[in-house]
């Protein structure tokens, strides 16, 4: 499912596309949310990271996500700090909890949602937004 | 582990600060700032610059130490500490002050910190990189900046907001309890000359009605942007004696992190989501100072945000898990009736933002029984670094006998 409608202006910082992240983004890039997983213990982590905090192995793979979750929290952003977000306040951030992938935690933004509607609790589904060529950002709507 | 071996053997003999202003107020630089309130708690101390041989500060110091000790003529430098970090840093740099003159290593160390947002990056701006985000189109970022500020979380106050509206909605804690936190720091800064909001008194509603920066946190929930610099003098108990000053007496110092913390919140346990991430640093603490709580007469907590003091209040046992807002509603943090008054110098909110240290001078002088909110026969005070900002730090001050 693609998101409707651009979450930010252009002017927006875009991901780097680095080595460690890179097969995050290629996925993004076809509408999957992939998160990094330890092949040694199992444990999954996100924000990408070279080692795994648990048992300090580099090796991992990346597991697809059904892209279901729960908002753990969020803010609505009403000051904004950066040029790009100065026509869209009020925003929100959300962090969703993964239903799978070991309940890792999410950054990302609801789209479709009014401020005062954002809650803590909702169930949510993964969104992608193209903002470039190269970049997709998952992101996440509410649940129907 | 048996008794700290530090306990009560180093004091705090000398503080020191410059005038604070609002951010960009400073008529003078940031070095010039530094060396200024080195100087000031250097002679405060009794002490001269020939003294000093250590220097405690923070990495994120501008005023390096090695310029300070050239401009200031220190002639015998033997120990230099940075401990990594921002405000989490501001009881740690004491701590580290402590082991150096405990060892021998060093006899007389001075922790200082300057810092001027007007003349350097503001804090409350987003950064991308090293610089400050221009809104060029095709910026971009890396790193675990590439997870967080293309979808808008680009400040502190919006990474702090998510803490503290899980809190919210973990044990039902409201605005107006952070708000009744920064009611306590301004009416204490309206007694204190050197604060930046002396003259500005606030009301819960004033708090309620000012705008929100983000949600839940409103303009007032969140520290000030200053400039200024202060510093405090640290050396063995013994020789705190024969010096101009009473000592105040460093019974514990703590610092760390807890276990799965880190730099990158969202790899963090799940309870250190409501959390200041400082129990164990509480745990050691109380240890090493041979304290509990209860023997705590007044606290000076570092103030990011109202909700992570709220936090900082639990992490150190005044109340239990979740019961930080209804700790606060009933007045325990106000001065002078409250069980544990805090901030009595204003705090970070209201009298400048210096990145913490200034709370350790506002520690000393309360033992000292110099404060302008003074709480009568204090013999504890705790100082609490950075919350929710790992590697964390605090103190427990003791009045000497």
């Amino acid at each position: 499912m693609s998101a409707t409608g651009a979450m930010f202006p252009p002017e927006m910082p875009v991901p780097l596309v680095e080595a460690l992240t890179e097969p995050f983004w290629a996925a993004a890039r076809e509408g999957r949310l992939v998160i990094q997983h330890c092949t040694d213990c199992g444990t999954f982590r996100h924000l990408p990271h070279v080692l795994c905090s648990s048992c300090q192995s580099s090796a991992h793979d990346w597991v697809e996500s059904a892209g279901r979750g729960t908002v753990y929290t969020y803010t609505v952003v009403t000051h904004p700090v950066h040029d790009a977000t100065a026509a869209v306040v009020p925003y929100n951030v959300v962090v969703v909890q993964l239903d799978d992938c070991g309940g890792v935690l999410v950054p990302s933004n609801l789209v479709d949602c009014a401020p005062e509607d954002v809650q803590v609790g909702l169930r949510v589904d993964a969104v992608f937004e193209p903002v470039t060529d190269e970049i997709t950002i998952p992101r996440f709507r509410r649940t129907a | 582990m048996g008794t700290w071996p530090l306990r009560d053997r180093t004091s705090i003999v000398g503080i020191g600060e410059t005038e604070y202003w609002k951010a960009g107020g400073a008529t003078r630089t940031e070095f010039e700032l530094a060396c200024e309130a080195v100087q000031r708690a250097v002679a405060d101390a009794g002490l001269t610059l020939a003294d000093v041989d250590g220097l405690s500060v923070y990495s994120g110091e501008r005023s390096d130490p090695a310029e300070v000790a050239q401009a200031l003529g220190l002639r015998d430098l033997r120990y230099v500490s940075l401990y990594p970090g921002g405000g989490n840093s501001a009881c740690a740099v004491v701590h580290h002050a402590a082991i150096a003159v405990a060892s021998g290593s060093a006899d007389v160390v001075v922790c200082y910190r300057s810092i001027c947002q007007g003349q350097f990056g503001r804090f409350g701006r987003a950064r991308v990189g090293s610089g400050t985000a221009r809104g060029e189109v095709g910026s971009s970022v890396g790193g675990r900046q590439a997870f967080t500020m293309p979808v808008g979380l680009m400040s502190a106050a919006q990474s702090y907001a998510l803490e503290a509206r899980r809190h919210m909605y973990e044990f039902g804690t409201t605005s107006e309890h952070f708000g009744m936190i920064s009611v306590a720091c301004y009416a204490n800064a309206q007694r204190n000359p050197r604060a930046v909001m002396n003259g500005r008194p606030l009301t819960l509603e004033d708090h309620q009605r000012s705008r929100m920066i983000a949600d839940p946190y409103h303009l007032f929930d969140c520290c000030q942007e200053s400039d200024g610099a202060c510093a405090v003098v640290v050396t063995t108990t013994e020789r705190a004696r024969d010096l101009r000053q009473r000592p105040v007496l460093i019974a514990g110092a703590a610092e760390g992190l807890a276990s799965g913390d880190g730099g990158d919140r969202f790899r963090r346990p799940p309870e250190l989501w409501t959390s200041a991430g400082l129990a164990g640093v509480a745990r050691d603490l109380y240890e090493r100072a041979g304290v509990g709580p209860a023997d705590i007469d007044v606290a000076q907590l570092y103030e990011n945000f109202t909700g992570q003091v709220l936090m900082t209040i639990e992490d150190f046992g005044f109340c239990a898990k979740g019961e930080g807002g209804p700790f606060v509603e009933g007045g325990a943090v106000e001065w002078p009736h409250g069980d544990l008054p805090i901030n009595t110098a204003g705090g970070n909110l209201a009298e400048a933002y210096i990145h913490g240290l200034s709370l350790v001078n506002e520690g000393v002088r309360q033992l000292r029984g110099e404060s302008t909110a003074q709480v009568e026969r204090a013999e504890h005070c705790l100082v609490v670094a950075g919350p929710s900002a790992p590697p964390s730090s605090a103190l427990i001050l003791r009045r000497a006998a």
